[in-house]
């Protein structure tokens, strides 16, 4: 049998343009029309080849920003690639987003009749099929009634009913297991096997490395949008386990090494946290001559510099340096979003250094913490708590400020 | 290949139903809004022009109420239209979806309230005029040439808003211009030599000429009507090709 679905050398390019030059009118303006802010790109895959047999599953895994996103999109055809071809033998289906095309003022039946024609039915074989649409959703009284009063699980049941009524050849499936009750994941779960069953072959993309052990036939591991291992399921699975857990020792004796600093060590999940896709590889507190110290009398100057290694453009990351007292109390605290410090627009490395100008503090032991943020601060990407310790020599206080002060009795 | 002609035939069909009955959700008067609309404009227009300022045209209802139905279809498939791929980001990345057919739909759907308005017109013309002419049979041609005169436009916009948000805040300026560039409210007859041959380039202008000949029981200029469709078609071709090309990119842009 010839295979369904057939991937060779694949490959797309996405060109990133300067941050500032996409982001606002008045940028582009104060830019000059002539004057190109930095542009580079990268590949976002590169060098894949499979094919998938009808009535095969293959599994697709690999970390986010891995590439699995844009490969779905080349195989749905809605992205073309820059580089090979995908060469699919029927039309391509998707389990993607399960409420295109669906308004939130219409009924569940008209909504379903409008998804059930986007997943390629006919209107007349939707309409013939609306029984079995609403006995799979489990929406029988509810069918008639406007979307807006549908909650998000009973929007997905009813996407995914339709979507049952189709009988794809090819499939492309990304993550939409993972949502709604137990008991209706397991139906949709059926319901893939049965397309599978009837020869459909599958793509599916999926964090659940369990399930796709336990589901599909083959996988493809893909890293930085490079094929790293193609082959039996549970094999590959086991192959990218192993890789995931090296990786962080790996990564945690590197910066065991270079982060001594003040005599405290980096220990991921005691006092490193985050999610480590863009790291903090190495800190240093400088004096004034600029060596490097972890002592200094009240009112010296002090700078920090930290190295950073990034895979997403600098420019969308904040970083923070907070410093805090020996009870815990943040006392200092300077990001670069607040001083609008203006980051590299591409990922790498690079070394950013804060000067405080004067530490007029009481005597006692400080301690840094560095983070590097997302844009939205939501994502903690590498926090270094209480990590570098600060000794000041000085008069000491119950408070943390001792500036330069003179008593005058009159 | 018919299969493919049916699924485009469903997709378009759906999602104009899809817009009709969404549009008038959650209004008081529901689809009266579609009838209502056109007659509200009607009067305002009526009384400014034709009792105010007193305007010498005659069957001056007809004459301004055939101008502002016309446009309108125009207008609100342009407006709409500009939005119709950046704002449905989750169709364009939807396997197997025919994404050209999401202008098409932005024409069909206001083609809608086009004819809903067309009885209205009709009435206007009985009460005005005390007949229609067997020309009215004509009506459906002008409509075909508006058609592919509208949709031309809107592969143009749609396409161009991906990449350039700006087009959608321009275009509002253009119609507006251009609203005062076709005789909707004044007729062409009122205007110097000059300026009256450089406004009938506007293919806008034939159209609603050829509509009020129509209701008038006149025959159109069929040969204006012509160079009409061959310049639409033309820019058609031109248009829907940049929309293929755009569309290539579309994901990566919007």
């Amino acid at each position: 049998m010839s295979a369904a679905l057939t991937i060779r050398s694949l490959g797309k390019r996405f060109v990133h343009h300067d941050a500032a030059r996409a982001k606002t009118f008045r940028r582009f303006v104060e830019g000059g029309w002539g004057k190109r802010g930095g542009k580079y790109d990268f590949w976002a895959l590169r060098d894949v080849d499979f094919s998938v047999e009808p009535g095969e599953m293959l599994g697709v895994i690999g970390k986010n920003g891995s590439g699995k996103s844009t490969l779905l999109r080349l195989l749905g055809g809605v992205m073309r690639p820059d580089e090979g071809s995908v060469e699919a033998a029927d039309a391509v289906h998707g389990l993607l987003d399960l409420n295109a095309g669906m308004h939130h003022e219409l009924t569940g039946r008209e909504n379903a009749i409008c998804t059930g024609v986007l997943a390629g039915l006919s209107r007349r074989e939707i309409t013939a099929r609306m029984d079995e649409v609403i006995e799979f959703a489990e929406l029988k009284d509810f069918i008639d009634e406007p979307l807006r009063s549908y909650s998000a699980g009973m929007k997905l049941r009813l996407g995914f009913a339709v979507a049952a009524q189709t009988r794809p050849r090819i499939l492309l499936i990304d993550e939409v297991l993972a949502v709604g009750d137990v008991a209706f994941q397991a139906k949709c779960i059926e319901r893939i096997h049965r397309f599978r069953a009837e020869g459909c072959a599958i793509v599916l993309i999926s964090h659940d490395l369990a399930q796709v052990e336990a589901t599909c036939d083959r996988a493809l591991w893909l890293r930085n949008g490079a094929q790293v291992a193609l082959g039996a399921a549970q094999s590959v699975v086991r192959q990218f386990e192993t890789a995931m857990l090296e990786a962080t020792a790996e990564r945690i004796a590197d910066n065991e090494e270079a982060d001594l600093t003040g005599g405290s060590q980096l220990t991921l999940s005691s006092n490193r946290f985050g999610t480590q896709e863009n790291r903090i590889t190495r800190v240093r507190l400088l004096g004034s001559n600029g060596e490097e110290i972890s002592s200094i009398r009240t009112g010296d100057p002090l700078t920090i510099q930290a190295w950073i290694e990034t895979v997403i453009p600098m420019s969308d990351l904040h970083f923070s340096v907070t410093l805090a007292n020996a009870k815990g109390t943040d006392i200092l605290g300077v990001t670069t979003e607040q001083d609008m410090v203006e980051l590299p627009a591409q990922p790498g490395t690079a070394m950013l250094q804060v000067d405080l100008a004067r530490l007029d503090l009481a005597g006692g032991l400080y301690h840094f913490s560095i983070g590097l943020y997302d844009k939205d601060w939501a994502i903690a990407y590498d926090r270094h708590v209480n990590a570098y310790e600060l000794k000041v020599e000085g008069q000491e206080s119950w408070a943390s400020l001792n500036p330069a002060h003179e008593w005058t009795v009159a | 290949m018919g299969k493919n002609l049916q699924h485009w035939y469903d997709v378009i069909s759906v999602l104009v139903s899809r817009d009709h009955k969404s549009r008038y959700k959650k209004t008081g008067m529901g689809v009266i809004w579609a009838v209502a609309s056109p007659i509200l404009f009607l009067l305002t227009f009526y009384i400014l022009f034709g009792l105010i300022m007193r305007v010498d045209i005659p069957n001056y209802a007809t004459f301004v109420f055939t101008g502002i139905v016309a446009w309108q279809w125009l207008q609100t498939s342009l407006n709409e239209g500009v939005a119709s791929i950046s704002q449905n980001a989750s169709l364009v990345s939807y396997p197997g979806f025919p994404l050209a057919s999401l202008p098409i739909v932005s024409v069909f759907s206001n083609l809608i309230n086009f004819l809903f308005a067309i009885p209205v017109v009709l009435i206007v013309v009985l009460v005005e005029n005390g007949s229609l002419g067997w020309p009215i049979l004509f009506m459906p041609v002008v409509m075909v040439v508006q058609f592919f005169l509208i949709l031309s436009l809107v592969y143009l916009v749609s396409a161009a808003n991906v990449p350039f948000r700006d087009t959608q805040y321009i275009l509002p300026v253009l119609l507006q211009l251009g609203y005062f560039m076709t005789p909707i409210f004044y007729s062409l007859d009122q205007l110097p030599d000059q300026f009256r041959s450089i406004l009938m380039l506007n293919p806008m202008s034939q159209i609603i000429t050829a509509y009020r000949m129509i209701f008038g029981g006149m025959l159109p200029d069929f040969a204006g009507l012509a160079w009409v469709m061959i310049f639409s078609l033309v820019l058609l071709v031109v248009t829907y090709r940049y929309f293929l090309r755009a569309a290539e990119n579309f994901l990566e842009e919007i």
